[in-house]
């Protein structure tokens, strides 16, 4: 009895600790901001739970093939699921997800940035923190990292392991408090909505508000690529080639301003991508295209230094095409 | 392992299970492989050192007990401890070029946790053993786990073998209420932590980083950063004192309120307690019961109160100067020891006069303007400006835009939230100053610990108190929990 009354005692000392945990496991679009909506659409779409019609061709990327690919300018039914902060990690398992749960595309396109070579990102900070990836997918993840000793690396992107995903999956409030107070500012589930119905409508395109001044080439020292990265990269294309899916490995255009500053990365990266030319030629069925070569659009195209706007987007839609589909856009 | 982490309260959780469920004679094996878990995580690097060490010196303080050359035994102890917290603390630069950067092993190696701590604790065990104080111990796990005791490990309090041995070898039977009451103790040290000291940390790093901030919010971080040293090394202290209290032992109070001090000497016997009676015991005194100052004092029989001064003003220097140094390398703690040293002796020296102006004045004591005058003006001679900047160009930036770029009108339009804090987070600070203001004077008039107070009250009371502190915390949880400030000393 006596013991009872204690934990009795001690859940009434803590309801408003439970009240919250509730609120922030029950209701995220209410307290997320809109990228939370990005990823969730994403993760509907590649789990079969969108409204959208299964794909011909599936973008997946960053945010730079996010707001460089118009899906819909490509054909009739090609989705963008690619997301801020993305890695060949999250390309990797929505492709596997999409394969088990709605079926197989004809094409992929794959594009990502240098920065998402040599570091996780936005692994913690949005894959795992918008529950984009499953417990089962981001501690495979943490354990590659760990046998390619790229522990570090992970830290660096905010995490520190099985128990910060614990953390984020028990949806614990000293990782959810920060966005709940913000949501006081404005109303988030109106944003949420907004910002998944806008997701359906353009088919996972994005134009982005200016904020990086700078470019992520001008910003990173030199390029260190990660094995976990590498292989990652290397698995989603051994996927689209064992279930004869067509992979296009394509570079989006480089900010005119920096672009010879930015050859001190993209020329390490460019190497790179030799390299994994080499090892997937492009006479092997089905048909892998691997782009080596990085091509640079005036600054009038790009929103900020990274990201190309809707008229850039437009240009690059079209010469992907002509490079790729022909004239008609995909058969 | 931060003590606000989730891998912390598991730790934890576990340590109080088994120690509490597991054979008596267990508990303080469960303590030393908590505290080896603890360190594991918090300075992995560091755990093989640190064992190392006090291996060393566990045969050594043995061998001291049973030679005749004590002395020698204690010295080569004592220089063992200062040079191994030299090589680990002072010069990380000389490491750091032999084995490139601060990542990796080496850069865990370089500023281990709790290292001066250590030493600290160390010294006083060696030279208590000296002046045969205590015996020394026979069984390395139970020195060892004296070192590195979890709770206090990262920034005190600075513990004494003989009290801390005994209870280690107590046994401890679950008291639910005495858990309650160090849980209580742990929520309020993690409501000072996190209410106040986190928030201030992002103000207050935001206006150091930024070059061009007006010389108002220069004046206000330098003035804030008393407030978050304050909370986060009492909230740290409370955090550490509350878990021991749930495992039934008893560590040494290191605060009582030291803002409230009306002289510097009272300052330093309510701030840092335990800092402060090791500098005693193991500075001053050694200084001014030494045989040379012995003699120096009996030689000068016409002037023997100024020799006397004199013998206590060169404690002091010495004192404040080993205390600025042992928070790291760097000319700013120098400079601070210098400080706290020019501060003591002038007011030692001025003492006499002093009282004589308040006996002359009896109304004055009753006085609170005057009550209030002592307290600024003691808050204004120790104010830790050397701590709070990192290099003379710093302070000397600081001063200069307090006085050239003051523009006081930035306060008030909106300025003052371009650092990172909206208005909603200033106004949770200050509801947590004021709480912690307001629990302080209470503690200060009653002369007891909030703990009891609060544990005292109607079950309806104490429920609103806890969940005024428990949404306090939660609603701070929006803050990135900062690193405790002396967790780097």
């Amino acid at each position: 009895m006596k013991t009872l009354k204690t934990i009795l005692k001690t859940l009434v000392v803590f309801i408003p600790v439970i009240l919250i945990w509730i609120y922030i496991a029950a209701f995220p679009g209410s307290y997320m901001d809109g990228e939370y909506s990005y990823f969730t659409q994403a993760k509907d779409y590649r789990m079969g739970k969108s409204s959208l019609a299964p794909c011909d061709i599936l973008i997946l990327g960053d945010s730079r093939a996010k707001s460089a690919l118009i899906p819909e300018e490509l054909s009739s039914a090609c989705v963008s699921v690619a997301e801020g902060g993305s890695t060949a990690v999250e390309a990797y398992y929505t492709l596997k997800d999409y394969l088990t749960y709605v079926g197989k595309p004809e094409k992929v396109v794959l594009s990502i940035s240098s920065y998402h070579f040599t570091s996780f990102d936005g692994f913690w900070t949005r894959s795992v923190y918008f529950d984009f990836l499953s417990w089962k997918q981001a501690e495979e993840v943490i354990k590659e990292a760990g046998s390619n000793k790229e522990k570090e690396a992970l830290e660096a992107a905010g995490g520190s392991g099985l128990l910060t995903l614990f953390e984020y999956k028990i949806k614990s409030p000293t990782k959810y408090m920060s966005p709940v107070l913000n949501s006081l500012k404005e109303d988030r589930k109106s944003i949420n909505l907004a910002a998944y119905s806008e997701m359906e409508r353009t088919r996972g395109f994005k134009s982005f508000v200016s904020w990086w001044p700078t470019s992520a080439e001008h910003d990173m020292e030199d390029f260190v690529l990660l094995k976990t990265l590498d292989s990652y990269y290397r698995k989603t294309i051994d996927l689209c080639i064992e279930n004869g899916i067509e992979v296009y490995s394509v570079n989006t255009p480089l900010i005119s301003d920096t672009y010879e500053e930015a050859k001190k990365i993209s020329e390490p990266f460019s190497r790179y991508f030799q390299e994994l030319k080499a090892d997937y030629p492009e006479t092997e069925y089905p048909a892998v295209h691997i782009e080596t070569e990085f091509e640079s659009y005036d600054t009038k195209y790009f929103d900020d230094a990274d990201h190309l706007n809707p008229e850039g987007a437009k240009v690059y839609t079209e010469s992907f095409k002509d490079r790729y589909l022909g004239k008609g856009g995909a058969s | 392992m931060s003590y606000l982490s989730l891998a912390f309260f598991i730790l934890l959780g576990l340590v109080m299970l088994l120690y509490y469920v597991l054979p008596k004679k267990a508990q303080w094996i469960i303590l030393l492989a908590g505290s080896l878990c603890f360190y594991l995580f918090a300075s992995y690097a560091a755990l093989p050192v640190l064992i190392l060490e006090t291996l060393v010196i566990f045969f050594l303080a043995q061998a001291m007990e049973k030679s005749s050359w004590k002395k020698g035994y204690a010295a080569g102890m004592i220089i063992l401890l200062i040079v191994v917290l030299g090589i680990l603390m002072y010069v990380p630069g000389i490491t750091g070029s032999l084995f490139g950067k601060t990542g990796g092993i080496v850069g865990k190696l370089i500023a281990p946790l709790g290292i001066s701590y250590y030493t600290l604790m160390m010294i006083s065990y060696v030279v208590d053993l000296y002046r045969e104080n205590i015996k020394a111990e026979t069984n390395f796990a139970r020195l060892l786990l004296f070192a590195l005791f979890f709770p206090a490990i990262t920034q005190g309090p600075i513990n004494r073998y003989a009290p801390l041995s005994v209870q280690f070898k107590t046994e401890h039977f679950f008291d639910r209420k005495e858990v309650f009451a160090g849980l209580v103790r742990f929520g309020y040290g993690a409501f000072k932590k996190m209410v106040i000291a986190n928030r201030l940390a992002v103000f207050l790093n935001a206006v150091s980083s930024n070059e061009k901030a007006a010389g108002i919010f220069v004046l206000m971080d330098l003035i804030l950063f008393m407030l978050q040293l304050y909370s986060d090394f009492s909230g740290c202290a409370d955090m550490a004192i509350g878990m021991s209290r749930m495992l039934g032992i008893g560590l040494p109070e290191n605060f009582r309120h030291p803002y409230f001090s009306r002289s510097v000497s009272e300052y330093w016997r309510r701030w840092h307690l335990t800092l402060g009676s090791w500098l005693k015991d193991y500075i001053y005194y050694p200084i001014t019961m030494s045989p040379a100052a012995k003699r120096y004092i009996k030689n000068g029989k016409k002037n023997r109160k100024a020799r006397i001064k004199f013998t206590a003003c060169i404690a002091f220097f010495v004192l404040w100067l080993v205390m600025g140094i042992w928070h790291g390398p760097g000319i700013m703690f120098v400079f601070m020891g210098l400080q706290y040293a020019a501060a003591f002796i002038v007011t030692y020296l001025l003492e006499p006069v002093s009282k004589r102006f308040v006996k002359n004045h009896p109304r004055l004591e009753a006085n609170p303007f005057w009550r209030f005058f002592q307290k600024v003006r003691t808050i204004f001679l120790l104010w830790p400006i050397f701590l709070n900047v990192t290099s003379p160009a710093q302070l000397g930036s600081f001063v200069s835009r307090i006085f050239t770029k003051f523009q006081a009108g930035k306060l008030f339009d909106g300025g003052l939230f371009k650092f990172d804090l909206d208005g909603l987070q200033w106004v949770l600070l200050l509801i947590g100053f004021v709480t912690v203001l307001v629990v302080s004077n209470i503690e200060e008039k009653k002369g007891e610990s909030i703990v009891e107070i609060v544990l005292r009250q109607k079950l309806p009371v104490r429920i609103v108190i806890y969940w005024f502190a428990v949404i306090m915390i939660l609603l701070s949880l929006s803050i990135q929990n900062t690193e405790f400030i002396y967790a780097q000393y």
